[in-house]
């Protein structure tokens, strides 16, 4: 259940990278719960998480996780120790069996026992269903199961704070939705970054969106939602004063915009606040996605 | 395959071992090709402990065998998972094994072709071997995990410092090796060996601001303009006066002193550690 | 995990762990556990040992999944790695103890017996069950179970020229009823 005590904080977080602003000014909190990180491609996402996953230093802001501000080296081997990372893309070394990439892991995780380590490491790998083909070379698994294995090594030793990444990329529906079981049964900080409006409706209590390094909404998911009533109504005909129209399943138009102008409102999903939110036609969308 | 089969009751008396060998002969055989009665044995005979069996094969086959650096290491005491730590590095696999090779293969050319100033250019190439193998033990363009292993509680400085120890000690005896045909004096197999380290060790240290891949670089090209400018005075070995001989103990001393000591780092590769 | 019912046969199952998948080596050693290990304690009665062997065999049986022949029998397979992989235990152990399962008993065939084997074996099962106990446990091990004279005597815990010399009184023995039987 998701608790309002806030484990992790980030306040007036900048980056930049030579001349692009990659993230300005971005402040949040997060609680125990599943929080969506919705945004375009180029939003920023994969460098916030990276900041919060300890690899890049911020320019500019103050990132706390876990209760510990993460300034000194030993503060930051302690928010480690309770942290799960699954970076957008992995390239997997040559040569390692799925079992063996775990493994691995595991061990810069310090688990030093072999046993105890062995047995974690059948753990995570049964939680994302790859049993049976751990022994194989990673290079003879296919696309969705790699990734699987790359949320295996974030779930290691059951961390506290988890950053996922993109974790649907390759994921098929049903996988879809052991992740979301996988997810839900921790007991932890879980922020998971998507372009997909679709993940968040299913992963997520609570959802930040983030436009061009800006965060642009926090907090419920339902909430979210809500910013769209009244801005969302079907039509026979597309009316091209909407924000964004489109032809719906029942032969109709669904049109999107502040400013209602025909048809008869319906009630608003998650899809219509983002395009909302974002202030993009849905051609736009299309192409950055 | 024969439509008979051997009775429930016969089976059950072969797994209590309660019949004559002619007959328990037929049912093994039988058993072999047999997957209904293969089932009945396996709910007759109820002997604990399969599921343990079975653990301990699961034991034996999952875990990734070592590769043979990995076991070397293993049998001079590091602990497995260390071992499997060290001796994954890619890049002893990897592309700069190949560089090092043909560094000191044009060593050894160039020795034989040009006589006595063939000595001259092994010991200008044979310290750059090992100071390539340290830039390449672990960076981002070498090994894809770099960054998960950034976000690691794992020490970075030990894995770096494990590596490169272990390609140092492959570099070397490649580089004597080497250096065997040349038909040198007795001191040029050693002479290099302190250079080198000091290289090493400086690029090491220098790991807590910068990449090590731009160390090695800048240590390589301010190497290769000394033994230039000192060939150009007309005396080639300069590089390994006595005078000089005591500077790269010193520094390499020094860097050695920065990589272990001062307390954790706040960077490192010229990342946030 | 209920890996028992996997619809995949028996050479199915070794090509799948030829490439890696444990989940087929599992339900192979869930058929072929059971009756490997009343067989195997058939010639060595120490349940340990037993287990250590079948616990080297499918192993084994891991590694060397690619090398098994499209045209065998996955079960005469699996018994051939077993019975060897119990020898080479045998061998770091001393002093061989065990004998085949009724070499003492040296009772004579029951009729049943020798309908079984006539089964399995034809008129050779016949002509087996009319040797003596030493013979045929010579003839099981050297025959039936596919084991060279040193392996035999390593099992048997006697000399191999003991072995050799059983096991050409046997065949002599054999031929002539073989002989008898064609009559």
């Amino acid at each position: 259940m998701t608790s309002h005590e806030p484990t992790a904080a980030v306040t007036g977080v900048g980056k930049r990278f030579r001349r692009t602003r990659a993230l300005d000014d971005v402040t949040f909190q997060l609680s125990t719960g599943v929080t969506g990180l919705l945004g375009p491609n180029g939003a920023g996402k994969t460098t916030l998480l990276r900041i919060m996953a300890t690899i890049l230093t911020p320019d500019e802001g103050e990132v706390s996780l876990l209760g510990r501000s993460v300034r000194t080296a030993g503060q930051r081997t302690e928010v480690r120790r309770r942290l799960g990372y699954l970076p957008q893309e992995l390239d997997y070394p040559r040569g390692f069996t799925a079992f063996g990439f775990i493994d691995y892991m595991a061990i810069l995780k310090e688990w030093d026992d072999r046993t105890g380590r062995h047995a974690e490491v059948r753990r995570v790998i049964e939680a994302v269903q790859l049993t049976d083909v751990s022994a194989k070379k990673i290079r003879a698994l296919s696309g969705g199961m790699r990734r699987r294995l790359a949320v295996a090594q974030a779930l290691i030793g059951t961390p506290k704070l988890l950053l996922l990444d993109e974790p649907t990329t390759g994921l098929d529906p049903e996988q879809r939705v052991n992740l979301r079981r996988v997810l839900s049964g921790m007991d932890a900080t879980i922020l998971l970054s998507t372009h997909q409006t679709e993940d968040v409706e299913a992963l997520c209590d609570r959802v930040i969106v983030l436009d061009q390094g800006q965060v642009t909404f926090e907090g419920a998911v339902a909430d979210l939602v809500a910013t769209a009533e009244g801005s969302v109504w079907m039509a026979d005909e597309p009316d091209p004063r909407a924000l964004a129209h489109w032809k719906a399943g029942n032969g109709r138009y669904r049109h999107v915009g502040r400013e209602h102008v025909g048809g008869e409102q319906v009630a608003p999903t998650l899809e219509d606040a983002y395009l909302l939110m974002r202030g993009t036609t849905v051609d736009e969308l299309e192409v950055t996605r | 395959m024969t439509d008979w089969h051997a009775s429930d009751a016969r089976l059950r008396a072969w797994v209590a071992g309660e019949i004559g060998s002619i007959e328990a002969a037929s049912i093994e055989q039988h058993l072999s090709g047999c997957g209904r009665c293969q089932a009945v044995v396996a709910d007759v005979d109820d002997v604990g402990g399969r599921d343990e069996v079975w653990l301990a094969i699961r034991d034996r086959i999952e875990p990734q065998p070592l590769n043979l650096v990995g076991r070397i290491l293993a049998r001079f005491g590091m602990t497995p998972g260390n071992a499997l730590l060290v001796s994954s590095v890619p890049s002893l696999s990897g592309a700069w094994l190949l560089g090092v090779g043909f560094s000191l293969v044009f060593a050894v050319v160039a020795a034989n072709v040009a006589g006595p100033r063939g000595v001259a250019v092994f010991l200008l190439l044979a310290p750059l071997a090992p100071l390539i193998g340290v830039a390449f033990a672990f960076g981002a363009e070498i090994d894809p995990l770099y960054e998960l292993t950034l976000s690691t509680p794992y020490s970075k400085f030990r894995l770096l410092l494990w590596r490169s120890c272990l390609v140092i000690t492959t570099t070397i005896p490649l580089a004597m090796l080497a250096a065997i045909p040349l038909d040198s004096p007795w001191w040029v197999a050693a002479a290099w060996l302190l250079p080198a380290t000091a290289f090493c060790a400086v690029t090491l240290a220098a790991t807590k601001w910068v990449e090590p891949q731009i160390t090695a670089l800048a240590i390589s090209v301010a190497w290769i303009l000394a033994h230039a400018v000192a060939a150009w005075r007309g005396d080639p070995l300069a590089a390994f006066s006595a005078a000089a001989m005591i500077a790269y103990a010193v520094v390499g001393i020094a860097a050695a002193t920065v990589f272990l000591g001062r307390g954790p780092a706040e960077t490192f590769h010229g990342r946030l550690l | 995990m209920g890996h028992a019912d996997d619809p995949r046969d028996d050479r199915a199952l070794v090509t799948a762990v030829a490439e890696g998948d444990s989940g087929a080596l599992r339900v192979l050693y869930l058929r072929h556990s059971p009756w490997l290990s009343v067989r195997l304690r058939g010639r060595c009665n120490d349940r340990d040992l037993v287990n250590d062997v079948l616990q080297d065999t499918f192993v084994a049986v891991w590694r060397g999944a690619d090398r098994f022949r499209e045209d065998g029998s996955v079960g005469a397979w699996l018994w051939g790695i077993g019975i060897r992989r119990l020898i080479s235990r045998l061998r770091r152990r001393s002093p061989v103890t065990m004998p085949l399962r009724d070499l003492d008993q040296g009772k004579e065939p029951a009729a049943e017996d020798t309908v079984l084997l006539g089964v399995e074996y034809g008129d050779m099962g016949a002509a087996l069950a009319s040797l003596s106990p030493e013979l045929r446990a010579v003839m099981q091990a050297t025959v039936l179970d596919g084991l060279t004279a040193k392996e035999a005597a390593q099992l048997l815990g006697i000399p191999v020229g003991t072995v050799k010399t059983r096991a050409m009184r046997a065949r002599v023995q054999l031929r002539d009823s073989l002989a008898e039987g064609a009559l």
